[in-house]
């Protein structure tokens, strides 16, 4: 399996480097027609206003918003990635686009600026702890039907880690963390891609 | 001290997370709005970009913190601000202020000549400016988190910044192949620590982003800095000081983010508009030179 990267902007090596270290070949995606051989796509962290300016300049927005219809292909996004898969952004710009492929509500930032950002305790699937990076992060602020919460804070069970059907979506960077934390979250997106 | 929030891969993150944008220059609120409409990842806070404060001569300092506050309040992308070189209370101010970055900058007058800020001491994560590797990594044994080849601001010409980045990346080069006794001498030359020298050997690159800075006014320019090597771009006056800023900076952003297409910079390169004047590096004279500040 070859899992692409959207490489419009953003920490596209962070998240080439987790792959490899899986064993999984990975490939930046920033064209079109790259998109035809993937079936599972990362869209990695980054600023989501430009991003998303970028995705539809390069046709890609629209033939991912295709791919999502059909369910022909999964999605990780980490807090950018995480803003774009939303079905809301509460104070994203007038013509901020998403796949609406989550059925949350997203506050961009909300964790606080830059001097806020921090390592953090997530609870994964009720058991293992990981220790990743929350950089201006998003915060999920409100979680519709379908949508199972797979990591939360340990210290305010805040859901930040949320999956619905082919998607997966975090606040945090589990691409930057304390330590590699095993890649959880990113094994836990490749099962989510190689279910049928 | 959190030192959590001040950790360095903390720091480096959102380094890492601006790579592949555009950094632009703003004086106001409403420059910062056309920066992020066009996709800018960030932008720089300041009173007058470095074209203007080459003509006007005098010192140059840290902004009026009302002017940052009402950019940050303006615009939802990262927002960063000058402090002069070794002027840590200026830094100290930017922090309370909750910039995302600071950038310790020799577009701004020196405040030491001996110098610079200690980095460590921040939270707030820090830029700073380097012509070569040892420059690099001096601000990196200082705290930088994300380090930006200098160039020659306030130009629009983009012969300083090229010869910045080669410098840096072909010195990288050389250590890579260079045997370990020389990595000694090499630490010497640079005059960096022999730590930072062995892990450079080793992987091949910075252990902070490496972006780029300094004459880019054209989204050419910007391909041609990103094929060179740099991993973002800053510009300073070449998108403000152009004739339709707002398409400019729209077309800089698609080069940067698609660099290595020609057919796709050839298309946004049309019909922007007239290109900041300039001035070309060869007729400055060493003093007017900005690169030379920072030891």
């Amino acid at each position: 399996m070859t899992v692409g990267i959207l490489s419009l902007q953003g920490d596209v090596e962070l998240h080439q480097f987790v792959l490899s270290q899986l064993g999984i070949k990975s490939a930046k995606i920033n064209k079109l027609t790259q998109l035809d051989d993937i079936s599972s796509l990362i869209i990695p962290g980054g600023e989501s206003t430009t991003m998303s300016k970028l995705l539809i300049s390069s046709g890609i927005y629209e033939q991912i918003v295709k791919r999502i219809k059909e369910k022909s292909i999964a999605i990780f996004g980490t807090c950018a990635g995480m803003i774009l898969l939303a079905n809301k952004i509460y104070d994203g710009r007038e013509d901020q686009i998403s796949f609406n492929a989550i059925n949350v509500g997203i506050k961009r930032n909300a964790f606080g600026r830059q001097i806020e950002s921090t390592f953090k305790t997530v609870v994964i699937r009720g058991d293992s702890e990981i220790e990743p990076s929350f950089i201006r992060a998003p915060r999920i602020a409100d979680i519709g039907d379908d949508v199972v919460v797979l990591g939360t804070l340990k210290q305010t069970a805040e859901p930040v880690l949320v999956t619905q059907g082919k998607m997966l979506a975090s606040s945090f960077h589990p691409e930057l963390s304390k330590e590699s934390c095993d890649n959880i979250v990113h094994r836990i997106f490749l099962e989510i891609a190689e279910e049928k | 001290m959190n030192m959590d929030r001040g950790n360095l891969t903390v720091k480096r993150g959102l380094a890492e997370m601006l790579k592949g944008g555009v950094i632009m220059d703003v004086v106001n609120k409403d420059q910062a709005k056309i920066a992020e409409d066009a996709g800018a990842v960030a932008v720089m806070a300041l009173e007058r970009v470095p074209a203007d404060i080459r003509r006007d001569g005098g010192v140059a300092r840290m902004s009026d913190p009302q002017l940052i506050e009402e950019i940050q309040q303006s615009v939802s992308i990262p927002v960063m601000a000058k402090a002069r070189i070794g002027h840590f209370a200026e830094a100290q101010v930017l922090q309370s202020l909750k910039v995302d970055y600071i950038d310790e900058s020799e577009v701004l007058t020196p405040a030491d000549f001996d110098n610079h800020i200690d980095k460590w001491q921040f939270e707030v994560p820090f830029v700073c400016g380097a012509t070569n590797l040892g420059e690099a990594l001096r601000r990196i044994s200082e705290g930088a988190a994300m380090i930006r080849s200098k160039g020659e601001a306030g130009t629009g010409d983009v012969v300083e910044a090229v010869r910045h980045l080669r410098s840096i990346t072909s010195e990288i080069k050389a250590l890579t192949i260079a045997d370990t006794e020389e990595l000694y001498r090499k630490a010497k030359e640079h005059s960096a620590s022999i730590e930072l020298i062995k892990e450079i050997a080793h992987t091949g690159q910075l252990p902070v982003p490496l972006f780029c800075a300094g004459g880019i006014a054209t989204p050419s320019d910007a391909s041609l800095v990103m094929q060179l090597g740099a991993q973002a771009v800053f510009v300073g006056s070449g998108i403000f000081k152009s004739g339709d800023p707002s398409k400019r900076a729209e077309a800089i952003v698609e080069a940067t983010a698609h660099f290595d297409d020609p057919e796709l910079i050839l298309k946004v390169s049309k019909n922007l508009g007239e290109p900041m004047v300039g001035i070309s590096t060869r007729d400055l004279s060493e003093t007017e030179k900005l690169q030379g500040r920072g030891w």
